[in-house]
């Protein structure tokens, strides 16, 4: 006879089975949108991090070692994202939502390598500059998970 | 005056020593997703962690054993096994999120990537662990823990904090763009880092290791009921920093670097230092109470000799386990595992097993054989026994929600 312990275990690996199958499966519209929201975030998050960071040494608040580990760290976080939308194929009906976003992405990651070589050569003009187009696209990437999530 | 200069030593030990890599991971993460809408977390888990650290501390200071022990005893092998794997491995994750807290805080010193400094870290640990007195380590990093004050001090230097926090500390509900799922994963990841249960294996042993009897509890009792909750202040600074510089933005936090830059922004380099100071102390002492917990829960499991005072010769068991604890926690991190996700995974993990810590206490604190005419009297247990309830809706909901909101999205 089958032992309730040994149903109860049956089951459980039946639920965990059941729990990887349904993350394993590819995304449809729905999971599509929400991973570009999650992207969407984190270059967010990345982009208003160096912003503040960036303007904190301006004001001369920051030791360089520090800068340098945020700014690596908003930029490992940046390529993440633009990795996760352009590892899966949209979805039918999503495909504006990768077009939207992926300009945004790659903007970041190009604003957030172009204020650290400006803070580094003590580019007092350009560093203003680039901490602007930080602030815009911060509010651009901010619209977009309004609009998505 | 000498009495009097013990207990402020302690309780300003206990304020600077309560804060951990977890604290300073839900604590920020929370505070840049809801404002202050989870405040009420940190007091409820300080009232709990106040609650059964106190009926340790009285076991301890009536029976001379630490509580891990009484457990075995009055529970059985069987149970106690149990509670010894969760807690151990809960105990192991706690250590290599603590070991990434270092790393990580040295990185923003230095900028040399937080992977060079873990050997380095866990080799440093070893030797303090190996060399250092009990009471220095514990005095040394308790006290270099309360430069988290430069957090309590950001708060009144940087803009907005007059009642816009008030109105989000008294508005206890998902701000907008988060759900009640994210909400309520997030309120149990604190509530975790205030109950991580290393905390009570090291309150216990330590107290062994210190010798305490009946005339340490009323400092016991001021470590824990004055200590403690002016520790939870320093978490809830660090949430409120974060929800003035980062909510606003809409900023989700993921680095230690993002939790420090606040007191940049407040103090300027002075505060930055200080940040980053009181990061590498915090979690360095953390590491080293959940190094030492985690050979504390083999050691009394086996009854083996443990312990600091115990000449190492005598208890090679006890340094062993503590070695390979320290080995394995900085293996973890060299899998190149994200230190704060590891935090939060911590979190999420530790609150699972809370009820097979907290209710062995709750039984032992019980047992007049153990503690004759200080058991627990009726507020102790009614507030345990509410406690126990909450832990449990914690244990069960955790795993759920963290597949739920995808670890809190």
């Amino acid at each position: 006879m089958i032992s309730r312990r040994w149903i109860l275990a049956a089951g459980v690996a039946v639920v965990v089975w059941l729990g990887v199958a349904y993350r394993a499966a590819p995304p449809d519209a729905h999971d599509y949108r929400r991973d570009a929201v999650s992207a969407a975030q984190a270059a967010l998050a990345a982009v208003r991090s160096v912003a503040l960071a960036g303007q904190a040494q301006q004001d001369g608040k920051l030791f360089d070692p520090y800068l340098s580990t945020v700014i690596d760290d908003e930029a490992g976080a940046v390529a993440s994202a633009q990795q996760q939308v352009l590892g899966q194929p949209p979805p039918d009906g999503t495909r504006t939502v990768r077009d939207q976003l992926l300009p945004l992405l790659v903007q970041a990651g190009r604003e957030i390598a172009d204020l650290d070589a400006a803070l580094s050569h003590g580019d007092h003009a350009g560093v203003g500059q680039h901490l602007n187009a930080l602030h815009d696209l911060g509010d651009r990437l901010d619209d977009f998970v309004e609009r998505y999530q | 005056m000498k009495k009097f200069f013990a207990v402020t030593l302690g309780i300003l030990t206990a304020i600077g020593g309560f804060v951990d890599v977890g604290d300073l991971v839900a604590s920020s993460l929370s505070g840049a997703r809801f404002g202050l809408a989870l405040a009420w977390v940190v007091v409820v888990g300080v009232v709990g962690i106040c609650a059964y650290a106190e009926m340790c501390g009285r076991v301890v200071a009536i029976s001379n054993r630490p509580v891990f022990d009484l457990v075995r005893e009055r529970l059985g092998a069987r149970v106690s096994l149990l509670n010894l794997v969760a807690s151990y491995l809960v105990n192991l994750l706690t250590l290599g999120a603590e070991l990434g807290g270092v790393a990580l805080a040295l990185q923003l010193a230095t900028s040399v990537s937080y992977l060079l400094w873990v050997p380095v870290a866990a080799f440093v640990l070893w030797v303090v662990l190996w060399r250092v007195k009990f009471e220095t380590l514990e005095r040394v990093f308790g006290l270099l823990g309360l430069t988290l004050v430069i957090f309590a001090v950001a708060v009144f230097r940087l803009p907005g904090h007059g009642p816009e926090l008030w109105h989000q500390a008294l508005s206890p509900v998902p701000t907008h763009g988060e759900n009640w799922n994210t909400y309520g994963y997030f309120a149990i990841s604190l509530f975790a880092s205030a109950m991580t249960p290393y905390e009570v294996f090291f309150f216990s042993s330590g107290g062994v290791e210190e010798k305490w009897g009946p005339r340490e509890l009323s400092e016991m009792r001021s470590n824990v009921f004055v200590g403690f909750p002016l520790g939870g202040g320093l978490a809830l600074a660090l949430m409120a920093v974060a929800a003035q510089v980062y909510h606003p933005l809409n900023v989700k936090l993921d680095t230690l670097g993002q939790v420090a830059l606040p007191a940049a922004l407040a103090v300027g380099k002075l505060g930055l230092a200080i940040a980053i100071l009181a990061l590498f102390a915090v979690t360095f002492g953390a590491a080293m109470e959940t190094g030492l917990s985690s050979a504390y829960v083999v050691a009394q499991h086996f009854g083996w000799a443990w312990g600091k005072l115990v000449p190492p010769r005598r208890a090679a068991r006890f340094h062993t386990v503590l070695l390979v604890s320290v080995l394995v926690g900085a293996a973890v991190l060299l899998t190149t595992i994200n230190p704060i996700q590891l935090t939060e995974y911590m979190l999420v993990f530790s609150a699972v097993v809370l009820p097979l810590t907290y209710l062995p206490i709750l039984v032992v604190a019980n047992d007049r054989r153990y503690l004759q005419d200080h058991v627990n009297g009726k507020l102790a247990n009614t507030v345990g026994v509410v406690y126990l309830v909450v832990i449990v809706v914690a244990a069960v909901a955790a795993v759920p929600l963290m597949i739920v909101t995808g670890a809190g999205g």
